[in-house]
């Protein structure tokens, strides 16, 4: 089975690191991240994501400019905001956005603030 | 008319990792059930018993305001603004985890389990200074009333977290009966069995059940047991 995969956004070195070890400790998920704007836009385009993780330190312009650039290169992708840093809700918000895409049925936040 | 969610304490997630016994009444680490992810505001409350000398390694957090009540026990805190605390029952620790912090949670006990809530809320802004607090509650101004422990302005009762929630807490004689008035009609209140058995507006409850309530401006409550314990949890319900 082909892995889902994953771009981390997070301007929280040490945060991405822990989310990017998580992540990839799941056999089903394979994730890269930067902690800069440019460089996530670069992987975006040299790469195939099923899912974006925006995490600690995104700026509003940063999380607006980033979601309107991916979403003009394709339009299905999901992208939702991390909350809690790589802990408990990790995988859960994961599990819930791939399930949200396979059933359209948006039951979970993609972005509280909003 | 009133919204209700029931949420008997057996139908929680559980996860027994030996040094960890945890109850999550909402989604949670391996624990996924998406009818159960989240009362407004409210995201996690885990309901955790940590054996002795043992706890959370050194962990991030963001973006979360996380509110730990010790039941049992005492839980030493450290963190990456240079905080070391111990908290024990009667006290309530809150952190805004904002930018990113990294902390560790430990049993401090060498010699008995130590039993907390785990209480994460959605803050109401992103991206703010971290910052800890904690203070010591007088248990006795608790008994047959409902003793604010939360808030979202610093000068009110107990400590104060970046979001319009109130939490408080009781302790009641049986059949003491009060009522609970929330302060923003766009809130709910996720009520929480703490010990022994009480009635909210008809819902009987009992021990470790949660029960939900939203599009209604206040609450009646009344205790079906000698020292019967709640926490009351007002969250906004739209985000």
């Amino acid at each position: 089975m082909q892995k889902i995969q994953i771009l981390v956004v997070c301007n929280h070195e040490e945060i991405l690191q822990t989310i990017l070890r998580l992540i990839n400790s799941n056999k089903d998920w394979e994730a890269i991240g930067t902690n800069a704007d440019e460089r996530a836009v670069e992987l975006f385009h040299q790469h195939h994501f099923d899912l974006v993780l925006l995490g600690s330190g995104i700026s509003d312009e940063s999380e607006n400019k980033l979601k309107k650039i991916f979403q003009h290169q394709n339009p299905q992708i999901k992208i939702i905001q991390h909350f809690g840093g790589g802990s408990g809700l990790l995988s859960n918000e994961i599990y819930a956005a791939l399930s949200n895409n396979e059933s359209g049925n948006f039951n979970v936040i993609d972005n509280p603030f909003n | 008319m009133a919204n209700t969610v029931l949420h008997k304490a057996a139908t929680r997630g559980h996860a027994n990792h030996g040094w960890l016994d945890s109850y999550h009444s909402f989604s949670f680490a391996n624990y996924y059930n998406p009818e159960r992810i989240h009362f407004g505001a409210l995201r996690v409350l885990n309901d955790d018993t940590v054996a002795e000398a043992r706890g959370f390694g050194k962990h991030p957090h963001d973006n979360m305001e996380i509110i730990s009540i010790p039941l049992e026990g005492d839980l030493q805190h450290e963190d990456s603004m240079g905080n070391v605390a111990v908290i024990k029952k009667g006290d309530i620790q809150a952190m805004s985890a904002g930018t990113g912090i990294f902390h560790s949670e430990f049993n401090k006990n060498k010699n008995a389990a130590v039993k907390f809530l785990q209480i994460w809320i959605f803050p109401n802004k992103r991206n703010v200074e971290p910052r800890y607090s904690q203070v010591t509650l007088n248990a006795e101004d608790r008994h047959n009333k409902l003793q604010q422990v939360l808030s979202p302005n610093e000068n009110e009762g107990g400590v104060w977290i970046h979001q319009d929630a109130w939490f408080s807490m009781g302790k009641f004689d049986t059949n003491f009966s009060t009522e609970y008035t929330l302060h923003k009609n766009t809130n709910g209140v996720y009520a929480f069995v703490l010990n022994g058995d009480v009635t909210i507006d008809g819902q009987q409850l009992n021990n470790r059940d949660g029960f939900g309530i939203w599009n209604t401006s206040k609450i009646s409550i009344t205790a079906n047991s000698q020292d019967a314990e709640l926490l009351l949890m007002e969250v906004p319900m739209n985000l």
